[in-house]
């Protein structure tokens, strides 16, 4: 039986993250519906959907077929790729080091790239629109499938990890429907911290278990680096932000 | 596909440095549970690697 120290981490990284790329994704998808209509939009993200879905099932029955520890030793070294790369960034974020990311600034911007590409009334637009809606979604939907894939795997929690996604995307997906404005008050570096320390964790765990590393506690070991990662990430803040200050002074 | 395969990269390497630490870092690991069958220890290099190679990045980030 799969335990919860196990099943929790994985589910509330996959739901987080996927949160993240669903809101990017939409601002995209919604600059291109506000420009060019919700047609091009919408075929464009139902395309790129699809895509993704025939990505899934190659991946899919290529992972059932890989022997357990390399699938762990895989992923946990992508994990571990991934998931520092985006603390390393929300780090620098939240210590102010680097600026935020920008929702509406980025909707913004695909709207005058959008505009700019030609009269309103030229049809062969609609291509490029769709194709930009497309885009969006294959690119942020291939990092949701790379999570859940990555975090579900090694213990077999594919399931509750697509749960998690498919959480995501509907929240999104029904905010968004009912603002119909980018979602720019989402705190998306907090959520990139989270996933970013929890990502960093499995990273290691299952990288450690695809060594042979019988971790103490077994998966219990997780929430422990989770703990250890949250500690570390919080303390480098706290280090980079008074090294602004001086700086500044 | 270009523009997604650099992408795809771009999923997994953003920091060079800190890239090229944590693959150093699992073949250290790699090193002790497999060369020296000390599978503990390989638990041990990865878990400091890891948070090592991330203040290093991180504190290099903050200088640029």
């Amino acid at each position: 039986m799969i335990a919860w120290t196990t099943i929790g981490p994985a589910v509330t990284a996959s739901f987080l993250a996927s949160l993240v790329e669903v809101v990017e994704a939409f601002t995209i998808v919604l600059a291109v519906a506000t420009v060019r209509g919700p047609r091009p939009a919408l075929l464009g993200a139902v395309a790129g959907f699809a895509l993704l879905v025939v990505l899934v099932l190659i991946f899919g029955s290529a992972i059932g077929e890989t022997p357990l520890y390399l699938l762990q030793l895989t992923i946990g070294v992508l994990l571990m790729l991934f998931g520092l790369r985006w603390l390393r960034k929300a780090i620098l974020r939240a210590a102010g080091a680097i600026a935020l990311h920008d929702e509406a600034g980025a909707f913004a911007r695909e709207q005058s790239r959008l505009h700019a590409q030609g009269s309103p009334h030229d049809n062969r637009l609609d291509w490029l629109a769709g194709l930009t809606a497309g885009k969006a979604v294959v690119l942020e939907g291939l990092e949701v499938v790379f999570i859940v894939i990555a975090v579900g795997a090694g213990r077999g929690l594919i399931v509750p990890a697509s749960l998690g996604a498919l959480a995501a995307c509907v929240i999104v997906l029904m905010a968004g429907v009912a603002i119909r404005q980018p979602l720019s008050r989402v705190p998306e570096n907090a959520l990139k911290f989270c996933v970013g320390v929890m990502l960093s964790a499995f990273g290691v765990f299952w990288t450690g278990e695809g060594l042979g590393v019988a971790w103490p506690g077994d998966d219990l070991a997780i929430p422990a680096l989770i703990v250890l990662f949250l500690a570390a990430a919080l303390v480098l803040v706290r280090i980079v932000r008074s090294g602004m200050r001086e700086v500044l002074q | 596909m270009k523009v997604i395969a650099a992408e795809i990269l771009g999923l997994f390497v953003d920091d060079q440095g800190l890239a090229l630490t944590v693959l150093g870092v699992v073949v250290v690991a790699a090193v002790a549970a497999f060369g020296l069958h000390a599978p503990p220890v390989a638990g041990v290099v990865l878990v400091l690697g890891c948070l090592g190679a991330l203040v290093v990045s991180t504190m290099n980030g903050a200088k640029r």
